[in-house]
């Protein structure tokens, strides 16, 4: 195992001392550049693990995808062309979460605790946060909203839900999204604007429970 | 947009493209128009923004642990780093044929070997066929000597047939008792011991038997024409070549069958001699009638054979003796042995040369062995390499 620095591009500087916080993975592309893959995860696990739990509505679930595909990953790395490492990242765990879902679709589970998933996941005690200032009201309307929102995320197909995911929550271009997708463009803007149109149509019917201000008139 | 009087309202994939800066041209003017004019539309692109402003409230996740890896895995790509050089180079030609390839070449190869000596057996190749395809006419006209010399033994042997009738009976009649089956046989090996008795033409014949060469030139033929089983030595060369007699009606083997029959019976009414003693152990008891060996049916096609190659006589009787016992090999190897002219003749005889189908034969033999023994050689050669690499 060498020692190395990574640089913001995630490229190895074999020169410069090693990596601070996890050990040095080095890994080489196609085109032969070489990478710390530990620090491509550092940088990628957190929306990586927000797509998987997305696509799986399961923390658990979404954390073995972004564990199965950082390991295809690092396995296949010698594939990747070195052109957008975010977009080959998030194109693993798409199509990790596929399997997944295929898988369950397969075999069926019904839970133990069949009142709320949410209650023993570790992930949402960052995202229920309280900010500073925050009434419980308005503590209480914001997490109101944000189930709301991910009922309705749950309820587009599995493919609008990812060029939902991408490029609204994660910022990915269209371009990204349709490498990320492996898609056409046009199909990228298809799929995002029907989501758009079908959430929307969710979020209508479930108005009164908006707060007033994204409360839409129909 | 308007179109004589009436708004068509722009569709949705240009509102979400719109929201996203993704239109080019005059596409953002329109849609400013359309909005501007139509409520609808105004409607469509504010609800749009409106859940993409909701979609963007979401809060990231943050995974419970970190995924960085402790160490490389076992199967790691580090080598990556470090490129290991494969050895790329093409296999050669014997390490890339499988060994099941070679196993079955060989196993190919040993049957055709098989196949080949199997037509062998059956006569398809042997020499007497490619030698003597007209198994009458052309036998005859090969060498005028050695035919008049055969028909004068044949004579000298029929005459010998006339003093002998009456022995001939006697000894059909103790056939059929085991118990003197010594003095039947004995007196044949008396008059083989006995000079005298036996024809002249025919104790010349023993001399010329004597040179070695011819001798064993002629073994080898009998051997190789003589049946895988013999018979046991018998009194039936009496009942077998009369059934030849009938059945083939050939000409040869009717004048030579009474030659058999006269030396195996002889003897009966001869006293034995003193030499008979010498040549006893090499007789067997005769068996019962009933034991017999009855004559087999490629008998008659067989019987031509001698006849075709009656200028080298030996042959014939070869194949004749094997159905008629010690007293009949006897009598064969009497009568068939020629003279030096004969023999000289027999050598020089055109159809004992190596005719087109035995050289063919000879090829195709030659070919299937080198085959074998290649294969075998590249098969142990395969697994000795295989077997080093596993164990490496």
């Amino acid at each position: 195992m060498t020692t190395a620095n990574c640089n913001a591009n995630y490229r190895l500087d074999t020169a410069s001392p090693s990596c601070v916080g996890h050990v040095t993975l080095p890994v080489r592309d196609r085109a032969g550049s070489a990478y710390c893959f530990n620090c491509i995860i550092e940088s990628f696990q957190a929306p990586a693990y927000s797509l998987a739990r997305r696509m799986l509505n399961d923390w658990s679930l979404g954390e073995d995808a972004v564990q199965e595909s950082f390991a295809s990953g690092y396995r296949s790395f010698y594939q990747f062309r070195g052109d957008n490492l975010r977009a080959w990242v998030m194109r693993i765990v798409a199509n990790t979460c596929r399997d997944m879902l295929r898988s369950c679709r397969a075999r069926p589970t019904i839970p133990l605790n069949p009142l709320s998933a949410d209650t023993d996941d570790p992930t949402l005690s960052g995202v229920n946060r309280t900010t500073g200032g925050e009434t419980p009201e308005e503590y209480a309307e914001r997490s109101e909203l944000r189930r709301a929102i991910e009922a309705g995320l749950a309820a587009l197909s599995e493919e609008r839900r990812l060029a939902i995911l991408l490029v609204d929550l994660q910022g990915f271009s269209y371009e990204e999204a349709a490498s990320a997708l492996n898609c056409s463009l046009g199909t990228v803007k298809s799929r995002l604007s029907r989501g758009r149109g079908e959430l929307r149509d969710y979020l209508r019917a479930a108005g009164g429970l908006l707060p007033s201000r994204f409360r839409q008139e129909g | 947009m308007r179109i004589i009087g009436k708004h068509r309202h722009l569709k949705p994939e240009l509102f979400s493209e719109y929201l996203d800066g993704r239109l080019l041209g005059r596409e953002p003017g329109r849609v400013d128009r359309a909005v501007a004019e139509c409520a609808v539309c105004r409607g469509e692109l504010e609800s749009l923004q409106v859940t993409v402003s909701l979609l963007q409230t979401l809060p990231e996740f943050a995974p419970s642990r970190n995924f960085t890896l402790p160490a490389a895995p076992i199967s790691s790509p580090v080598e990556a780093v470090e490129p290991v050089v494969v050895d790329r180079q093409p296999a050669s030609l014997l390490a890339r044929v499988p060994t099941w390839g070679y196993a079955g070449a060989v196993a190919l190869a040993g049957l055709a070997l098989a196949l080949l000596v199997l037509v062998d057996v059956d006569g398809l190749l042997a020499p007497e066929f490619a030698a003597a395809p007209q198994p009458e006419s052309a036998p005859l006209a090969q060498s005028a000597p050695a035919q008049k010399e055969w028909e004068e033994h044949l004579d000298a042997m029929e005459s010998m047939t006339e003093r002998s009738e009456p022995a001939m009976a006697t000894a059909q009649a103790e056939s059929a008792a085991p118990a003197q089956v010594a003095p039947l046989v004995e007196p044949v090996t008396t008059a083989m011991a006995e000079p005298s008795s036996v024809d002249r033409s025919v104790e010349n014949s023993v001399e010329a038997m004597a040179e070695r060469e011819v001798l064993a030139k002629r073994e080898a033929v009998v051997e190789r024409e003589k049946p895988v089983d013999l018979p046991k030595p018998t009194a039936a060369p009496f009942a077998v070549t009369e059934s030849v007699e009938k059945s083939a009606g050939e000409p040869y083997i009717r004048k030579e069958s009474p030659t058999v029959v006269p030396e195996a019976a002889r003897p009966v009414a001869a006293p034995p001699s003193p030499g008979a003693p010498a040549i006893m152990p090499m007789v067997t008891p005769t068996p019962a009638p009933s034991e017999l060996p009855l004559p087999s049916p490629i008998l008659p096609t067989e019987s031509p054979a001698p006849v075709a190659v009656g200028a080298r006589e030996p042959a014939d009787p070869a194949g004749k003796s094997s159905l008629q016992g010690p007293a009949g090999d006897l009598t064969t190897a009497l009568a068939e042995t020629p003279s030096k002219e004969s023999l000289a003749s027999d050598v020089r005889e055109p159809g004992r040369l190596p005719s087109v189908g035995r050289i063919i034969w000879w090829i195709l033999q030659g070919l299937a062995a080198v085959l074998v023994l290649t294969l075998l050689i590249a098969l142990v050669l395969k697994l000795c390499r295989s077997r080093r690499i596993s164990v490496q």
